[in-house]
Parts: C-alpha cells; sequence; structure tokens
C-alpha cells in the first residue's frame, strides 16, 4: 500500500500524453517507411506519406494544446531547472542508473510533490518538449509548405536541409521514446508508472522517502506552499 | 459584293455563335478578312503594272494555323488589336512591315490581373541572360514564346512529361532550325546533336528534363527561369542533378507541392501524387550515426534491463 498519492497527471494531460505517444509511434514508423524509401511493406508507401502529414498535423495542434497547458496550469513549474549545481545533480542520478540502483542504493531525488521529474527526466524532457518538439513542427510545416523555407543556404538547398533537419529530430526522437518507455518500466514495479499515467496518481512508497535529497527542492520555495494550484495529495493509508 | 460581304459576315457570326454556345473558342469574325490570306499557302492580288490578278507563294513565317490560334491564349484577339490598323487595307502599305510590335511587357507588365505569372522578374531574369545580352533588342520574348499559338502549360499540366515537351520545343524552334536560329544570332549555326554529343542517354534527357534546368541557374523562386546562360555555364557535373543536394530535387519537390495544393487546397499535399521523397538515404554519414546509435541504445537498454532482472532474481 503507498505511503500516499500524488496527482501529478491531470486529466488534460494524459489525454494529450496518449494522443502525442500514439502519434510518434505512427509518426516514427511512417517516418522510417519514407526515409529508407521502403516499398512494399506492411503500410504502403504512399498511404505512409497521407498518414505522416495527417499525424504530424495532429500532434503539432497536440503540441499546441500541451504549451497552452503547462503554461495554464501547475504543470510547467516541474520544467524550470535550476542551473546552480545541475551538472552534479545528473552525474548523481545517472550514477544511480548506471549502478546505485544494483547496488540497492535509494533513488537520490525521490518524487514528491514539488519534484515530479529527476534530474535526468527533466532535462530530457525539457529539450524533448521545449526544443525538439517544436522544432521537429516548424520543419514539417515547412516541408508540407515548402515556399516558407529559406531557397539556399551556401550551397546547400533550403528543402534538402531542412529535409536533412527534420529527418534527424525525427531519429532523436525515436531513440527519446525507446528510452523513455523503457525508464518508465523502472518503478515500484515495472507497470507502476504506465498505470500512473492512465489514472494520474503517483505512488509514493516509504523505502523511496530515504536518502532523500533536497538539493534540487528550493526552486519551488517561493510557490511552495502558497501556490494554490499544486497537485492534489492523498495521504493514503498509514 | 456587299451583299456577299454581309451574308459571308452573317455566316461567320452564325457560326460563331454556335461554336461558342459548345463552349469552344471562336474566331473574331473581323479576323477572317486577315485569314483569307493569312491562313492560306498562296494569296492572289491585283498587280496595277502587269493589271493582272495573280497568285503568289504565302511566306510561311507568316502563315497562321488557325486551330493552335484558337487553342492559344490570345484567341479572342482581334489581328489589328495587336497589328496595325492599316492592315486592313490591301494590299497592304510595304512600310507596315517595319511596324514595332508589343512584347508582353507592354501589356503584361504591372498589371495587378498577371501577378501571378511575375512578368516584371521575367523581364528582369531575361535581361540578364546571354539572349538578351548577346541578341539586344532584336530578341523578343515572341521569339521564344509565339504570341499567336502561346498555352500556359506549366501551370495547368498535371504531366511533368508534357511541360517537358512543351517548353523544350520553344527552345528547340530555333536550335534545331538554322533559319529560325539566324534570326536572332550572327553566330554560326551550331547542330544541336553534337553539342550535346558527351550527354549520356542525351534522348532519354531531353525527354524527362527541361533544357533550361541545365541552361540557366535554377532558381526555386521563379517557376520557369528565363536567364539563359552562355554554354560555358551550363551544367556539364551530372552530379548536380543525380545526388543528394540537386537543386533540381528541390524545385522538383516544390513544383509538386504547390500544384497539388492548386488543384487540392491548402492541405492539398497531404496525399502524395506519386511516390516522390526528397531525403531518402541521402547522406551516408547520418545513416553510419544513426544505425550506431540506435544499435547502442539497444543494447545499454537489454544490458541494463538483464542486470535488473538478474539482480533482482538474486536478492529474490
Amino acid at each position: 500500500m503507498p505511503l500516499k498519492r500524488i496527482y501529478f497527471y491531470p486529466l488534460w494531460l494524459r489525454i494529450w500524453h496518449w494522443i502525442n505517444g500514439a502519434g510518434i509511434i505512427i509518426l516514427i514508423l511512417t517516418g522510417f517507411i519514407m526515409h529508407w524509401g521502403i516499398h512494399g511493406s506492411v503500410i504502403d508507401f504512399n498511404i505512409a506519406v497521407t498518414l505522416h502529414n495527417v499525424t504530424g498535423i495532429i500532434v503539432a495542434i497536440s503540441y499546441f494544446f500541451f504549451f497552452i497547458g503547462t503554461l495554464l496550469f501547475y504543470n510547467s513549474r516541474y520544467y524550470r531547472i535550476r542551473l546552480r549545481g545541475w551538472q552534479s545533480r545528473i552525474y548523481k542520478q545517472a550514477q544511480y542508473y548506471l549502478y546505485g540502483m544494483f547496488k540497492g542504493e535509494k533513488p537520490p531525488f525521490p518524487l514528491n510533490e514539488r519534484r515530479k521529474f529527476n534530474p535526468l527526466q527533466k532535462t530530457s524532457y525539457f529539450y524533448v518538449m521545449f526544443l525538439f518538439l517544436p522544432l521537429i513542427v516548424f520543419t514539417g510545416i515547412g516541408l508540407m509548405y515548402p515556399e516558407l523555407i529559406i531557397d539556399k543556404v551556401y550551397r546547400y538547398n533550403g528543402v534538402f536541409l531542412t529535409a536533412m533537419f527534420h529527418a534527424a529530430l525525427g531519429f532523436i526522437l525515436f531513440i527519446f521514446l525507446l528510452v523513455h518507455i523503457y525508464a518508465s518500466t523502472i518503478g515500484y514495479d515495472p507497470l507502476a508508472n504506465f498505470r500512473s499515467m492512465i489514472n494520474g496518481w503517483h505512488e509514493i512508497h516509504d523505502h523511496q522517502e530515504e536518502g532523500k535529497d533536497h538539493s534540487d527542492d528550493d526552486e519551488f520555495d517561493e510557490e511552495y506552499p502558497a501556490a494554490k494550484d499544486h497537485p492534489t495529495v492523498d495521504p493514503g493509508e498509514k | 459584293m456587299w451583299n456577299l460581304k454581309l451574308n459571308l459576315m452573317c455566316l461567320a457570326l452564325l457560326t460563331g455563335a454556335f461554336s461558342f454556345a459548345a463552349g469552344e473558342p471562336v474566331m473574331r469574325a473581323e479576323n477572317h478578312q486577315c485569314l483569307r490570306c493569312h491562313a492560306d499557302q498562296t494569296y492572289s492580288f491585283y498587280n496595277a503594272w502587269t493589271e493582272k490578278e495573280e497568285r503568289r507563294v504565302m511566306n510561311p513565317f507568316h502563315i497562321i494555323d488557325t486551330s493552335l490560334y484558337l487553342n492559344g491564349v490570345h484567341h479572342s484577339f482581334s489581328c489589328v488589336d495587336c497589328h496595325s490598323m492599316d492592315y486592313q487595307t490591301y494590299p497592304h502599305a510595304r512600310e507596315l512591315k517595319l511596324e514595332p510590335l508589343a512584347t508582353c511587357i507592354d501589356c503584361h507588365g504591372g498589371d495587378e490581373t498577371y501577378a501571378q505569372y511575375h512578368f516584371e522578374e521575367i523581364d528582369a531574369d531575361f535581361a540578364r541572360s546571354v539572349h538578351a545580352v548577346k541578341g539586344g533588342e532584336n530578341f523578343t520574348c515572341g521569339k521564344c514564346h509565339n504570341q499567336h499559338y502561346y498555352k500556359v502549360i506549366a501551370r495547368n499540366s498535371s504531366r511533368v512529361a508534357d511541360i517537358v515537351s512543351a517548353d523544350n520545343q520553344m527552345c528547340l524552334s530555333c536550335h534545331t532550325n538554322a533559319i529560325r536560329y539566324r534570326l536572332t544570332s550572327v553566330h554560326d549555326y551550331p547542330d544541336f546533336n553534337t553539342v550535346h554529343e558527351w550527354l549520356p542517354n542525351h534522348e532519354l534527357h531531353f525527354r524527362s528534363v527541361r533544357c533550361i534546368d541545365c541552361h540557366t541557374s535554377v532558381t526555386d523562386s521563379l517557376m520557369v527561369p528565363h536567364n539563359i546562360l552562355a554554354k560555358e555555364k551550363a551544367v556539364k557535373n551530372c552530379s548536380q542533378c543525380h545526388s543528394s543536394n540537386s537543386m533540381l530535387q528541390a524545385t522538383l519537390y516544390k513544383y509538386e507541392n504547390l500544384q497539388a495544393r492548386d488543384q487540392s487546397g491548402l492541405l492539398g499535399a497531404i496525399s502524395p501524387s506519386r511516390p516522390y521523397i526528397i531525403g531518402a538515404n541521402q547522406v551516408p554519414l547520418f545513416k553510419i550515426l544513426s544505425v550506431s546509435l540506435l544499435l547502442a541504445t539497444l543494447a545499454g537498454i537489454a544490458l541494463h534491463a538483464l542486470l535488473r532482472v538478474f539482480i533482482r532474481n538474486k536478492r529474490d
């Protein structure tokens, strides 16, 4: 039984997450078919192109809603990176993943209502959500409406550069997705994080609280606990 | 005589009315008088000197193909809209041959109706071309774009082969015709096949690629670049087209995308008309990097997962 539960994932966020997740998977599959020019696979090439374009539009629109939702609600605070000590926190978390967890160490940055992401998560999500995704949306719009693209950059044509950049970003997001899905299995049990993303509640178990490092917490000091829209906490049964 | 003329005119108007009802372009009634001679290989006239009616051969450059004329963009024009009104008297006065004719820009320049055709940009692009520089004012638009028969094919045809053929025909009308070539050039007429001998599969190239794709500085902002370069500057490097970073490929991509949207609206480019994709396997370095990164990620995940399972089992 969990010590307490935190409502990390409100309904709007979960809807966005699963639409985005399904969309990204379709985009990666169809993107591979397009990039490698695969004919005669499960999805016909022309259908893959159409599907990629339609899904791209849906993902772009859903990203817009995520962006607005994140700005409006408490969610944006979880993405704030405090630069002081950032490197050492990343190092500490990486150490935990690489060998700490195998030696039975406790997570260095256990999650609580002030901290939804550990430093590695926060950094990777920040880059994915606020750099790579907007860039891939912009380059995708450029390829759909090529008159928007700059004609030439030195001796390279703009369409070619945009296509390469779009494909490279897609590949980075594919690698991120693989790691993201795998890292989601690192929880109280392998399916715990998947359950959280369905019912919205993240479960805190007592043993996680041990060895807690607060060096990442003070970024919310000014807002917390005065903030009115911070996530609901269910104290659970003690 | 007057009755005959009146009857002919009525007949022409009636024919015109019926054709118009059927949606076909109709020849202007007043043009029939000109076409009596200019749509024929011969013409007759009264020779006041010999006091005889005589028949002569019409200059082939002055013969109008009426069906091509009616299919052209200027089909609704009267001959004297562009030519001197004095041509209505017959035999024509000798000095009429010297009349200055209007160029495309005289009518189409600065007109918002034709903004989509970018006449001013074309004019500026053409002014830099070898045609303009070497041919001077003698090299008018009409040397390539026959005003009598001109059709908008590049924008209206959905088949690239038709566009290529129509486009190349303009170049070939002089470059495979010594007489027309000499109209604008004082240089020796170069044999078209000899100068293109170096190009492998040249027949296939001429069917698939526009002459201007190699003989202009291709910009993808202007659909049909008019800056024809000197022959020394023509593309002779195969890899300029047959490579990943090909300007031609980018132009084609843009062209097909814009055309799809013209036909099916803003989201018209969502569905491809044919399996054309820019970017497939184009940068070998990217391929090696991406495959290595993917394999390293998968190996890392597999190793991590195995370690977790192993340690969990050991603890249990």
